[in-house]
């Protein structure tokens, strides 16, 4: 184990900061998401995320030495051998939302993921990581005619919040041209439903319901990249990963009331307990390749498929699309050691197209987004940083049939550190 | 330290940028599997009643014959029962003056209050007998004989605004019977219970003529015999006063006649008369009653609905019953409140419809904007939905509608409906 040194002191003091902030931001159960429609399935599964979201959130084929990339395990054999790897992401969005009548908007802001990464041995790298899966918040009033009256109305309140987070254990191992990786992934997080039907009129009851469903389990991520010189100067490289199917354990509490409006009065309607349910987590495959040129252009592109139409709630299919997104990447670097600090910068662009899971109204949900933004080295004596920024301008859905349409501005953060453990003292 | 500082001021911005003013949008979104419906019921099997008896051995006393244009004509004639006074030291020079009735109406009318109402009022020959069968009850069919000859005849216009007590002299012979007795400290007025066996009461028995029901007051200072005498000197008055111990021997008997109506043709009370039945020129679809002091009341049997699937439940029942206007409501008034009893295939009155010690009652609502709407609303949420669930709803779900059992002899106030009841049961689906 290497001395620590001042800026491991800082590290050290900056997990600390983290881990606080972290167990706050779980401790007050804050919604990270206003989206009416992170209500189905375990919420909003993100579209664009991981250290390359400036250039659409290709990640399949994408390795380099100063990012994670937790999303393919194969790309750890592209960290540096003698170095320790932290990143922190965090996003934050600002989202329009709007009907053909109505429209309003909400923020939301939060940590997203955080990584180590290091060597092992000759060929073997490992990372460790936490990152947000999902995500399902919304807290929503309805005054809606009561069905079979002309002037009798209820409120409904639905609630939710939630979702799912991953801690995950990978490992790759580089045979030549070929690396492949596992991640051991642990999916955990609670989902809470609440709803409240209040009907407005005199003497009546109303109905409180409330819905918890736990989920932990462990998935696997297998990832493999290829990447093979078609010239002196041009490089492709593969990559694929994917999700088999698996069932979650999950538990699910429901318990419904009702409630004598005039006198508080609470009776319990149903009550049950289902502690060895599943929910579904179905097949996932991304696949795609990068093409580098003259270590100064670089261009990727991604498939994700996901067989969402085979989701299944505690053995009810949801009936769901299946999930598909495309990505298209592009990065130019001026000069890698270049004198000046703006040569040294990657410039990215992207955009993605997603026809997500959910169809509503007869119409699919669609997402369709641009993204942009640099990834800046910064050293500071033997210890790098890259600071990647990236903005993402999107539209999810659409005003017809009564559906909302939302436009998002994303920013997201993503620092990653490295400094050198593994160099030998030097004795003179 | 700059790194620090920046990601400090990162992960602020992170707490404290968050921020949701999304809460009503996306309305379609929503799953519509969780909802509030209500379905209407027309309750077909509706019958209107009239009960074969009730007992009217209560404080309230009401005199008078009323015709009612729904009803038909109604006659309630009180027995009244009084006790004397302690005993005045009356001597030999002592002169007897005369002996008046004071009554005193409250002013609460029902019918015709504009032309002179007669009472006939008659000695009785016994006390109202009371039998250990009746619970020792007198009942509104009974009667207790009379002596023929009038004690007195009284007559009086029932206008509110000259509702005093009420004078009426007596003829002398029984007022002079009633000073030497006093004169004689005979036993026989000395003790309350020998007075009451000697007199028997009074019955104020309605004139033929007569075109509205009067509510007299009870109190004993208020429904009174005095006996006036003087000496040299001083006037003096003893007074006999309405019965406020020996209450049980007082009762009305009420005749209902229904002549000229549909409700003619309820002979007993087992026999009730179906709504659509009921038909008359101001209620072309059929017709309920329920009525104080006539004994009729509204029978209905539910129907029987789901009390809800699974994540399916019943948050409102309730019983709307349209109220007939311009049915001579100037001058009958109408129910404001209604008591709900349980019932059987006999229309029996077996007792008040209760959830939890709570009693069900309904209650008239006034439309404010449309007083055609005007309705009789009966909350049965908690009944109802015990009903759907029980496996013999289909025997328990009689019930009866009408006056309070106090209502019963208090009032002539009338529910009149002509529009077959509805019960409106509110569903609510969630999962």
């Amino acid at each position: 184990m290497p001395p620590m040194n001042s800026f491991m002191k800082i590290i050290i003091k900056i997990l600390l900061i983290l881990s606080l902030s972290s167990l706050s931001y779980v401790v007050t159960a804050q919604n990270s998401s206003g989206t009416p429609y992170s209500m189905y399935g375990f919420g909003l599964l993100k579209d664009n995320y991981g250290p390359y979201s400036s250039m659409g959130g290709v990640s399949a084929a994408m390795r380099d030495n100063n990012n994670i990339n937790f999303l393919n395990p194969a790309s750890y054999t592209a960290l540096d051998s003698n170095r320790f790897y932290f990143q922190l992401g965090m996003d934050g969005e600002y989202v329009r939302i709007s009907t053909h009548s109505e429209n309003s908007n909400y923020r939301i802001a939060q940590n997203a993921a955080f990584n180590i990464a290091l060597r092992l041995a000759r060929n073997l790298y490992t990372s460790i990581g936490f990152n947000q899966r999902s995500s399902l918040g919304y807290d929503l009033y309805y005054y809606n005619l009561i069905g079979g009256s002309k002037n009798e109305y209820y409120d409904q309140h639905i609630f939710g919040q939630g979702g799912l987070n991953d801690f995950y254990l990978g490992l790759a191992y580089k045979f030549g041209n070929l690396s492949i990786g596992v991640n051991s992934i642990i999916i955990f997080g609670n989902i809470e439903r609440r709803l409240t039907l209040y009907p407005i009129v005199s003497d009546s009851y109303y109905i409180n319901t409330q819905t918890k469903v736990s989920v932990a389990d462990a998935i696997f991520d297998l990832g493999a990249q290829y990447g093979f010189l078609i010239s002196p100067i041009s490089r492709i490289t593969l990559g694929a990963n994917l999700n088999l199917p698996t069932k979650l354990n999950a538990d699910k509490d429901f318990v419904s009331y009702k409630v004598n409006a005039t006198t508080g009065v609470q009776t319990t309607i149903d009550k049950e307990d289902l502690n060895e349910g599943n929910i579904s987590y179905p097949l996932r495959v991304t696949g795609g390749m990068q093409y580098e040129y003259k270590d100064k252009w670089f261009v990727a592109a991604d498939y994700t498929y996901q067989q969402m139409s085979q989701y299944e709630e505690f053995g009810r299919n949801q009936e769901f699309n299946d999930y598909q997104k495309g990505a298209l990447g592009l990065t130019f670097l001026p000069a890698r050691n270049g004198r000046f600090w703006w040569q040294r910068n990657k410039y990215n662009a992207g955009l993605y197209a997603v026809r997500s899971q959910l169809e509503l109204n007869d119409i699919k949900i669609k997402t369709i987004g641009f993204t942009f933004g640099t990834q800046m080295p910064v050293k500071i004596s033997d210890k790098d940083l890259t600071l990647g920024v990236a903005i993402d301008l999107g539209v999810r859905g659409t005003e017809e049939n009564g559906l909302i349409q939302e436009r998002y501005v994303k920013l997201r953060l993503n620092i990653a550190f490295k400094e050198q453990w593994f160099m030998k003292r030097k004795i003179y | 330290m700059r790194i620090c500082t920046l990601i400090l001021l990162i992960i602020g911005l992170v707490e404290i940028s968050c921020n949701n003013d999304v809460n009503s949008i996306g309305h379609n979104l929503v799953d519509d599997e969780n909802f509030v419906q209500v379905q209407e019921f027309r309750i077909y099997n509706t019958n209107t009643i009239k009960l074969d008896s009730f007992p009217t051995s209560l404080d309230s006393i009401m005199m008078g014959k009323v015709k009612d244009e729904v009803t038909g004509t109604t006659t309630v004639t009180p027995y009244f029962v009084f006790e004397p006074a302690q005993i005045p030291n009356i001597q030999n020079y002592h002169i007897y003056d005369s002996v008046t009735l004071i009554i005193r109406p409250t002013g609460i009318t029902w019918g015709d209050t504009t032309q002179i109402e007669t009472f006939h009022i008659h000695r009785l020959t016994e006390l109202p007998e009371l039998k250990e069968k009746e619970d020792y009850l007198k009942y509104n069919t009974q009667n207790t004989p009379y002596d023929p000859a009038e004690w007195a005849t009284i007559s009086f216009y029932p206008i509110k605004q000259r509702f005093r007590n009420l004078y009426f002299k007596l003829d002398d012979k029984i007022g002079n019977e009633f000073f030497d007795l006093l004169k004689a400290r005979s036993e026989d007025i000395t003790r309350t219970a020998n007075f009451i066996k000697y007199f028997n009461g009074l019955v104020f028995i309605p004139d033929e003529d007569n075109h509205c029901l009067i509510k007299l007051s009870t109190l004993p200072t208020d429904l009174r015999i005095n006996i006036h005498y003087h000496d040299a000197s001083t006037n003096y008055v003893y007074s006999i006063s309405n019965a406020s111990i020996y209450t049980q021997f007082s009762y009305m008997n009420i005749v209902n006649e229904p002549v000229g109506t549909p409700y003619e043709a309820i002979q007993h009370q087992t026999t009730g008369l179906l709504f659509q039945n009921a038909v008359r020129g101001d209620a072309p679809y059929g017709q309920t009653v329920a009525q104080g002091m006539s004994g009729f009341f509204t029978k209905m049997q539910l129907p029987i609905q789901p009390s809800g699937s699974k994540y399916q439940t019943i948050v409102k029942a309730e019983i709307v019953m349209k109220m007939q206007k311009n049915v001579n409501n100037n001058n009958f008034g109408e129910l404001t409140k209604i008591s709900v009893y349980r019932s059987d295939v006999l229309n029996r009155l077996i007792s008040p419809l209760s959830v939890n010690s709570i009693n069900v009652e309904g209650r008239l609502v006034r439309d404010n904007i449309d007083p055609e709407k005007d309705a009789y609303v009966i909350n049965i949420t908690d009944y109802y939905d015990l009903l759907t669930k029980s496996a013999n709803a289909s025997q328990i779900n009689h019930i009866v509608i009408g006056p309070s059992s106090v209502d019963l002899l208090r009032s002539f106030n009338r529910m009149t409906i002509d529009e077959v009841p509805i019960l409106r049961v509110y569903y609510a689906t969630y999962e």
